[in-house]
Formats: C-alpha cells, sequence, structure tokens
C-alpha cells in the first residue's frame, strides 16, 4: 500500500486538502489511488482564478486515454491558482500526485469544513475497504 | 506471418492527369470576360502552398501504396470478430456487384421522378421489408446511420409530446446497460436521463421502472434484447404500463439480429426503434461506415417522420410523399441509397421463408460458444441469453492480475478480432462475445479452444499474455503519447 | 441457405451439448404474444441468379447514364471516378473491415483515416481535419453545435443561400438548445449581406460557394464576424472548389464542415456521401468525430491509433460532443485514393477545367434569346439561369434529346418556376454544351 503523507485530509471521491500552514488557503489535488486507477493521465480540464465553488462541486475534470473523470472540490472556496504546468505536462498527476500534481490553490470559505473530511488512517482504512468489496 | 510496417512514400513526379488532353476545351480560345475578372487574385490565388504536402504519383504507385495498407487489416473476410452488438457477419458479394450498377450509383438526387422509378422502387421495397419484418406501422430511410436514427427517434418522441402540449415531460429513463449513445442522444435533444438499475437477473422490472416514474417522464430507451445478450422479458408489460400514462417506448435495434424474423416489435409495444443496416442486414462496415439507421414506428409517431418517404401511386409508379409535420431534417437528400440496396438484396435472399435462420442460427452459435467455456471464464449472469454472452476477467484477474485487455490482445495473436471489452458498464472487466450466424461449428470449436488456451495461460504464462500482441507485425501502441501530444496530419509530424 | 454455414448434422452435434432438443428452446423468454407470425408483403426467398434479375429489372427502370448527359448539381456532383478508386475500395480487407478500436490490427484503416485528416486539412487551408462525417449537412450543423460549445454563444447566423437541406438539418440539430436561429439575405450579387450580428453570435455559416454556384467573398465576410468576436464557419458544399479558390483557411474560417462527396464518391442518389470538418489545432478537443493520431509501439515502429476519444459518446456518455458512433469511412477512403490518384496538380488543373467548361456554357446559354442571368459575379462550375418558360416544362422539352439541363429551383422553392440551376463539370466536353445550348434553344 502506497504511502498516504500524514497532513492531508481526503474525500470520498480521493481528492485530498492540504492546508496552507497560515490557515487561509489550501492545496487540492487527487490521490495516489485516483491516479493509478485512472492510468496515463492526457489531459486536464482546470477552472479559471477567481472562479467560486461550493464543497461538493465539480470544477474540472482529469481525463486519461479511456476515461474522463470529474473532480470535486471538498471544500467550498474560491480559485487562487491552477496548476497551469499540467496543461502541457499532466503526466506530473500520475509522478507526484501528491506534490507537483496538485491541481488548484484556493482561499477557504469555511475552514470547519475540513472537519468533515477523512484523515490519512480514515482514508487507509477507506481504502482498505474499497479493495476488499 | 509478420508483416513490416512500411512508412508511406511520397514521391514528387510531374505526372499527367487523368483528363484526355482533347477532351478538355481549348483554354487559350476562351474570351476573358466579366467572370474572369471577377474571380481576381484575391478569390483565386494561384498555386497552393498548402497543398505542398499532397502526393503526386503514377497510377500505379497508388496502387501498390493501397494494396500494402489493406494487408494491415483484419476483416470479417479473414476472421472472426465476435464483437458483443456489432454483428460483424458476412457481407455478400452479390450485394456488392448489384449496388455497383452505374444506372443507381450515377442516379442524382434531383432527377425526374419519371428517369428514376428503379431507385424509387428500391427505396418503396426496403421500406415495405422492413415494416414486413418487425411488424411496424410506418418507416423512414433518412438517417445516415445508427446513432442518427436514435437521434431521428427520440427527437420524434420529443415532437409527439410537444404537439400534446406536453413540455413538462423531459426525462428519458435509460437502463444502466445501455450503450453510451443512448444518454448522448437523449443530451442532445433536450432530455434529461434517470437511469433504470437492472436487477441480479439482469434486466429491467415494472417496479425498478414504476420506482422512476413521475409525470416529467417522456420515453423509456431500451435495448432488446439487452447489452448482456439477455431478453428483457418484462418489456411487453413495461410497454402498457408506459403507454396507459403517454410515455413513449424507444427499442435501440442494435440487438435485432437475435429477434429478426421471429419476434413482432409492434406488439412488443414498442413505438420507434431504429435499424443498423450494417449489423442485422448485412451492409459492410467500411472501417467504420458508412451505415444507415432507418427508423420503424408505431401509429403515434407516424405523422413526425422524416420528410420525404417513399411511396407508390394508384397507377403503381413510385414517388417521394412529403410528411407535413415531419420532425426535421438530420441530413442532406433522402438517405443512403447505396445501403438500402444492399440490405434490400439481402432481405430478398432469406425472403419471409428463411429470415429467421437468422436469428435462429446467431443465438444457437452464442450459447453454444456460452455452454463451453462456462466455468473457464466468470459468467456474472446466469439468465438465458440469446446471440451473445458477456463473462468478465474476475478468475483471471485473482489469478494471476490478468486484465480484459490483455487477453483481448493475446487473441489477436491467433488471428481473431477481439470481442467488445469493457462493456456493458455494469460488469467489471466485461468481454462481450457474439458470433453471429456466419460462423461455422469448425470456426466456433477452434474459438472455444483458443479462449481455453488463453485461460490455460493466464496460469501457466502470464506474461506472455502481459506482453501480448507478439504477431501482429505492430506491438501495443502508446495511446498516451498519442492523446497528450496529438499528431493528426502530415503537417504535425514536423 | 448460403450464407449461413450451419449443417443440419452440426445443429444436432451442439443441442446435444447444450442438452436442448430443438433450437427453438433457446427461445422459451419470449412470450408467445409477440411471437411474429408470417410476414406478408415480404416475398420468399429469392437465388442469386434471381436477385440478379430483379435488380437488373429495377435497374432498367432508371435512365441510362451513359447515353443521357445531364447538368444537375445543387449539393450533388458528377465528377470523374478513376477505375482504382472502386476496385481498391471493394478489397475485402478495406470493405469489410470493423472500426479501427483495436489498432494493432486495423493499420491500414487507420493509416488511410490519418492521410485523409492531412489531405482536408490541406485543401481547406486548416490545421486539423477529423475521419469524416456523415455529409455536408449534419457536418454544418455539427459545426455550428461545436461553436456552441467554444463560446456558449446564444445567436447562430446562417446565410440564406445555404443549400435548403443544410439549413433544415441545422434547424432540427439546434431545436432542443436554447439558440436563436437567424437567415442571413443575399444581395443582388448573391453574396451573404451581414448588416449586424446580435451581442452574444456564436458563430455565423458562410458557404464557399452556395447554392446558386456564387463564391461568396469569404474574407471580407470573416473580417466583420471576428471584429464581431464570433466564429465564422465556411460550408463546402462542392469541395472541388477547394483546389480552385482562396481556401477557408487562409480565408480566416475557424471551422470548415461541408460535403466531400465530389473527391471521389460516387453521386448514389445522394447517399452514402462523406462530410468533411476540420478546425484549428486550439480547438480540437471540442471537435465531433472520430480522429486518428500517430505514435509509437512499444518497439519505437511507427503506427496510428483512434485518439482523443474521451470526447466521444462511448465515454462521455450524455456529455459527448455528439453522439457520431461512425465516420463515412469506406467514402472517406474512396476520396483518399482520389485525391492521392489525382495529386496536387490533378485537382487544381481538374478544378480549373470545371471552371472553365462552365463558364463558356454560361457565354453560350446567355447567348440564346430570353435566357437571362440571375447573378453575373464569379461563381464555380453551377450557375442560374432565368428562362421565359417554366423549368419544368424545359426540362421536359430536353428529355427526347436524352439530356437534362439543370435543377429547377422550383426544387427548393415552388414561387421559382422559371430559374434553372445549370452545372458543368469536367465530365462534359465541349460538344456536350453545345448539345445542351442547342436543345434549350430549340425547347424554348
Amino acid at each position: 500500500m502506497m504511502e498516504i503523507p500524514t497532513n492531508l485530509r481526503f474525500s470520498k471521491e480521493h481528492e485530498w486538502v492540504a492546508l496552507d500552514p497560515k490557515g487561509e488557503t489550501a492545496k487540492i489535488g487527487i490521490t495516489e489511488y485516483a491516479q493509478e486507477k485512472l492510468g496515463d493521465i492526457v489531459f486536464v480540464e482546470l477552472p479559471q482564478e477567481k472562479e467560486s465553488f461550493k464543497a461538493g462541486d465539480v470544477f474540472g475534470t482529469v481525463e486519461s486515454v479511456k476515461a474522463v473523470s470529474d473532480v470535486y472540490l471538498p471544500v467550498s472556496g474560491k480559485v487562487l491558482e491552477a496548476n497551469e504546468t499540467l496543461l502541457d505536462g499532466p503526466e506530473m498527476i500520475n509522478e507526484d500526485s501528491y506534490g507537483e500534481g496538485w491541481l488548484l490553490e484556493i482561499t477557504l470559505e469555511n475552514k470547519s469544513e475540513l472537519e468533515t473530511l477523512m484523515d490519512a488512517s480514515a482514508y487507509k482504512a477507506y481504502l482498505e475497504n474499497i479493495e476488499t468489496v | 506471418m509478420t508483416k513490416k510496417l512500411k512508412e508511406t512514400q511520397r514521391a514528387y513526379h510531374d505526372v499527367p492527369t487523368l483528363l484526355e488532353e482533347t477532351h478538355v476545351l481549348d483554354l487559350a480560345q476562351s474570351q476573358p470576360n466579366a467572370y474572369t475578372q471577377a474571380l481576381s487574385a484575391e478569390v483565386r490565388p494561384g498555386p497552393r502552398q498548402d497543398m505542398d504536402h499532397f502526393p503526386q504519383l503514377s497510377e500505379f504507385e497508388v496502387v501498390r501504396h493501397f494494396t500494402r495498407l489493406s494487408q494491415l487489416n483484419h476483416s470479417i473476410d479473414a476472421g472472426m470478430y465476435p464483437l458483443g452488438s456489432c454483428t460483424m457477419k458476412y457481407n455478400p458479394r452479390i450485394n456488392e456487384e448489384v449496388a455497383a450498377n452505374p444506372s443507381f450509383t450515377k442516379m442524382h438526387p434531383y432527377m425526374p421522378e419519371g428517369n428514376i422509378q428503379g431507385t424509387l422502387a428500391i427505396m418503396f421495397h426496403l421500406q415495405e421489408a422492413l415494416k414486413s419484418i418487425t411488424g411496424m406501422k410506418g418507416c423512414s430511410l433518412h438517417p445516415a446511420a445508427g446513432a442518427q436514427g436514435e437521434l431521428t427517434g427520440v427527437k420524434m418522441i420529443g415532437a409527439y409530446h410537444r404537439k400534446n402540449g406536453n413540455h413538462h415531460k423531459k426525462v428519458i429513463l435509460v437502463p444502466d446497460s445501455a450503450h453510451g449513445t443512448n444518454p448522448a442522444t437523449a443530451s442532445l435533444s433536450g432530455f434529461s436521463v434517470r437511469t433504470l438499475k437492472s436487477n441480479a437477473a439482469g434486466i429491467i422490472t415494472v417496479e425498478e421502472v414504476k420506482a422512476q416514474l413521475d409525470d416529467t417522464v417522456a420515453a423509456i430507451m431500451v435495448t432488446v434484447p439487452n447489452t448482456l445478450g439477455i431478453f428483457e422479458k418484462h418489456i411487453k408489460e413495461i410497454a402498457d404500463l408506459l403507454h396507459e400514462k403517454d410515455i413513449l417506448v424507444y427499442c435501440d435495434g442494435a440487438n435485432l439480429n437475435a429477434m429478426v424474423g421471429q419476434v413482432d416489435i409492434y406488439k412488443m409495444g414498442v413505438d420507434v426503434m431504429h435499424i443498423n443496416l450494417h449489423k442485422t442486414f448485412s451492409t459492410p462496415h467500411g472501417g467504420g461506415g458508412p451505415g444507415s439507421g432507418p427508423v420503424v414506428v408505431s401509429e403515434r409517431l407516424l405523422p413526425f417522420l422524416p420528410s420525404p418517404v417513399g411511396a407508390q401511386k394508384k397507377d403503381g409508379t413510385f414517388t417521394l410523399e412529403d410528411i407535413p409535420d415531419t420532425v426535421g431534417t438530420f441530413r442532406g437528400f433522402y438517405g443512403n441509397f447505396g445501403m438500402w440496396i444492399r440490405a434490400l438484396c439481402y432481405i430478398y435472399a432469406f425472403g419471409s421463408d428463411k429470415l429467421s435462420l437468422i436469428s435462429q442460427t446467431a443465438v444457437l452459435n452464442a450459447n453454444y460458444i456460452k455452454h463451453h467455456l462456462t466455468g473457464v471464464y466468470d459468467l456474472p449472469y446466469t439468465s438465458n441469453t440469446l446471440h451473445e454472452v458477456v463473462f468478465s476477467d474476475r478468475v483471471q484477474q485473482k489469478q494471476n492480475k490478468i486484465k480484459t485487455m490483455d487477453m483481448a490482445k493475446r487473441l489477436m495473436d491467433f488471428g481473431y478480432h477481439p470481442p467488445t471489452v469493457y462493456f456493458p458498464l455494469v460488469v467489471e472487466g466485461a468481454l462481450m462475445i457474439e458470433p453471429t450466424e456466419s460462423e461455422s461449428k469448425a470456426e466456433l470449436d477452434r474459438f472455444i479452444e483458443t479462449m481455453k488456451h488463453i485461460a490455460n495461460e493466464a496460469i501457466e504464462n502470464p506474461d506472455k499474455i502481459r506482453h501480448a500482441p507478439h504477431t501482429t507485425g505492430i506491438k501495443r501502441l502508446d495511446e498516451t503519447t498519442a492523446a497528450r501530444k496529438p499528431i493528426l496530419t502530415w503537417m504535425d509530424e514536423g | 441457405m448460403r450464407y449461413i454455414p450451419l449443417t443440419s448434422q452440426d445443429e444436432k452435434q451442439m443441442l446435444q451439448d447444450l442438452g436442448l432438443p430443438d433450437t427453438q428452446d433457446l427461445f422459451t423468454d419470449i412470450p408467445d404474444g409477440i411471437r411474429r407470425g408470417p410476414m406478408q408483403g415480404l416475398p420468399i426467398s429469392k437465388s442469386e441468379s434471381e436477385l440478379r434479375s430483379f435488380f437488373y429489372a429495377q435497374a432498367a427502370q432508371n435512365i441510362n447514364p451513359h447515353t443521357w448527359r445531364n447538368f444537375l448539381g445543387a449539393g450533388c456532383y458528377d465528377h470523374y471516378i478513376p477505375a482504382i478508386v472502386g476496385q481498391l475500395a471493394g478489397r475485402g480487407e478495406f470493405l469489410t473491415a470493423y472500426t479501427p478500436y483495436q489498432a494493432e490490427i486495423s493499420q491500414g484503416t487507420l493509416q488511410v483515416i490519418f492521410e485523409y485528416q492531412s489531405m482536408i486539412a490541406s485543401l481547406t487551408g486548416m490545421e486539423v481535419a477529423n475521419a469524416s462525417m456523415y455529409d455536408g449537412a449534419s457536418a454544418a450543423a455539427e459545426a455550428a453545435l461545436m461553436s456552441l460549445r467554444v463560446n456558449k454563444g446564444k445567436h447562430v447566423y446562417v446565410s440564406g443561400g445555404l443549400h435548403p437541406d443544410y439549413i433544415k438539418t441545422i434547424r432540427t440539430y439546434l431545436s432542443d438548445y436554447e439558440v436563436e436561429i437567424h437567415i442571413l439575405p443575399l444581395d443582388e450579387n448573391g453574396h451573404t449581406k451581414i448588416t449586424d450580428l446580435k451581442d452574444q453570435t456564436s458563430c455565423v455559416l458562410v458557404g464557399l460557394t452556395n447554392i446558386y454556384g456564387v463564391v461568396e467573398p469569404l474574407d471580407t465576410l470573416a473580417k466583420q464576424i471576428h471584429d464581431a468576436s464570433s466564429l465564422l464557419v465556411a460550408v463546402v458544399q462542392e469541395s472541388f472548389a477547394l483546389p480552385f479558390l482562396k481556401s477557408p483557411g487562409a480565408c480566416g474560417a475557424d471551422i470548415v464542415a461541408g460535403e466531400g462527396q465530389s473527391l471521389g464518391v460516387e453521386m448514389n442518389f445522394g447517399g452514402p456521401h462523406v462530410g468533411i470538418f476540420a478546425t484549428r489545432k486550439k480547438f480540437v478537443r471540442l471537435m465531433p468525430g472520430r480522429l486518428a493520431g500517430k505514435t509509437k509501439d512499444t518497439d519505437g515502429n511507427p503506427g496510428y491509433v483512434l485518439t482523443l476519444s474521451t470526447r466521444e459518446q462511448h465515454i462521455r456518455r450524455e456529455k459527448a460532443t455528439s453522439n457520431i458512433c461512425t465516420n463515412n469511412a469506406l467514402c472517406a477512403l474512396k476520396s483518399c485514393i482520389f485525391m492521392a490518384t489525382m495529386g496536387k496538380a490533378g485537382l487544381m488543373k481538374t478544378a480549373a477545367v470545371n471552371h472553365h467548361l462552365a463558364k463558356y456554357a454560361f457565354d453560350q446559354l446567355l447567348g440564346i434569346k430570353g435566357v437571362k442571368a440571375t447573378y453575373t459575379g464569379a461563381f464555380f462550375n453551377e450557375f442560374v439561369i432565368e428562362l421565359p418558360i417554366p423549368a419544368a416544362q424545359l426540362i421536359a422539352n430536353c428529355a427526347s434529346k436524352h439530356i437534362i439541363p439543370g435543377v429547377p429551383l422550383s426544387q427548393f422553392d415552388p414561387k421559382q418556376t422559371h430559374a434553372l440551376l445549370v452545372c458543368v463539370t469536367e465530365t462534359k466536353t465541349q460538344r456536350d454544351i453545345d448539345d445542351m445550348v442547342e436543345a434549350i434553344r430549340n425547347a424554348l
């Protein structure tokens, strides 16, 4: 089982949230599990700066050769920056899904929403449950 | 036998055109006039640099080039395509012969009707034949392909509800086993999709339909038999229930091969069905078209057929008849005549007395394969199946993580095109097999042996499968780079 | 039955394996109430020789294409198709192959698609073309839908000079979208006139040549359209105009959609034909239809695959760019062989011949007393003349000479009784034109 970074929080749709130490912003990405399931990623559709989303909204898509996946924003927020390097190099999501493969940086609208997300050990258990079904 | 893939050779020679020089008006003698002047340099810039990539070859070089390309293809003439829901059957050559007659190919759609009675007769006879075969009340040969037939059918349903003032009916019920075109078509026609769950037996029940019903439902889209090859045996009951609420029934005719000559589509309760002439009625796939997707309809939808349809006048002559309340036009002219004539030739070869041999044999062949591969591959549904059967890679995944895609690639080493893979979505790792009636018992036995051999390899020698194909002359292609950095023309090659 | 290899012996053996007494036992799930009874109206089976007789008898009810001389255009064109086109396309490996989803055993079909895409992109002056669509009318409609995906506009303008079937098809395809369609009038020269475009106009569809054969001023219109932040969709009705005129791409088109039948595909009473579709690279992910791309295999050898498939219905389902499952592969193959056979020189020269023959016919016809030209500007291989008698009557009068002089415009508009659309292609000689002119002169 792959390493799950302990400082992140996770959604049921396999997105991760990394809260910035200053507490106002966060980075969003998809997990190692998600990128492996998708296969080689060929294209990413990301929103524009200043776009706002509520928790659970679709903010973009991630495409592999054979499938397209909607990506959901786990917490409400406004887009500060989208990772433009992914437009030319979507493979970074496969190579470093928790690091350089980040999708968005957002300003948080409601920090308490983070509590509703899973922590690393809860996510690990969640994954184990999926695998055995 | 392996074949090396050769690069296209693009030689640039100065070659004569195919026109006889004497044939052409002496251009030097034509006087310049308002038209030459009007055709100024702005409009007629002279030699086109953007056409510099065009080949400039002698006739024989062209023949060599395309002959070699053809030899890189698998085809149904060469070997089996057990593709579920594609009905890859023999394309009879008498169809090709009658269709190639210049008396048909050189007819223009706007010729006076008296000049094209043969063409119009064929149009009329095919409409009549399709109505006869399905029991339905009306037919249009207009749609250019199955997917367009689907679009026509669903839009006709929209026209029907609008005519009755039921503008709120904007939802279509679609089973989870449906082909991707079904929800795509619903969406393109302004409907939203509500999914029906198939039960453990793989079919849709009356209860499930009732659970999803409300007064916004316009229609149901079903495939019969469904994409698992299972006959939707509750369809008549469901149709009756829906008709009571003025909800219509669309039937995707992709699997008509299982029923042709034996099932009355009209009595089944269907309001519109599209037919794929390139599936059930043997017109050639051509590497991906052209097809033809006629629609047959019940009385409810007769007024909305695409216009015009073929008709026969009282004096026996044939004509085109307009449909005043037509749903609209989906393509130019009247339809794919080139495919109508092939399909009619095929239907007439069987006639009313022999048509059911098609579905009988198709279903027998599929069940024979099912019987001999059960226990070798996982069979997710145990219900009776008709002309196709769906297995999964569950067993092989557990053994050595061998996937459906790997086994599909390995089948190519034995001269087979793989079955349909990863569809329907209700089965993970699906392998959908439809042999059709065109395969002999010997071919079926050979296929079964090959599938058993691969199942064995999955245990004894899984790497052989993982790295397949080995003998196709070209190995697995890098689809990822093709999607990340598309090279779509010669000009992209740099 | 000769198409079904199953013998009664085989059937017996197979039923034995299945443990069933009869094949009908496989159909027990089908209720009796929906069984098909005798198929009235369908004749009984025909042997192959009976099929031959039947279809030759039908053919005899059509006019003889070798002895009649027809000057018909209006979206479907009679051009010379070299013998090798039909022969090569008839090879079983092309004719009976499936869609090239399994690339390793479909390299022939895939390379043909790639070559076709390259040639169409070249001809139209665009950066990328797809594997083909059903036909010109549906391609034009798909172009409008694509334009809406690009800019989410609310208005679509359509030149009134487009073929009426194209306009009807655009209306049908857009009927369930929240979009308003406006028809643009033509000026006294037969050119599309744009006075102003509404806010949020998605695109304007204008012909390269229109239904009257008139060459449209695409680059002037392109400027107007781009100034309004909308897309220009150049609609090609007669693709033989492409090697002759300034390309739509060079004129500033954002999307080119139209009919490729003129380039190597038979008329066949209007179908199957082949839709062409091309655009700029930046829009490629919003393009409908199939695309073949070049790539490498695991050994580094070059090869071709279908690519960018995630746009298509089998993956996107409700969100697909279109529900199209096919291209018209065999027609695109014929077109590809045709274009390869003719080459750049052949295509340009033949197009020029078309033009000069049509111009000759125009001059000769205007020399007939009572015949007038509707438009006097630049045209390509077809033009409209106004007659002193109804066009339908003229056509009837010419029949005894085995000549059909043109398409009466009453085909599209019952009020246009005296107008005739005359088309001249390289299939006609000067003598043929002189005979046609003489026939018309005598028939008036």
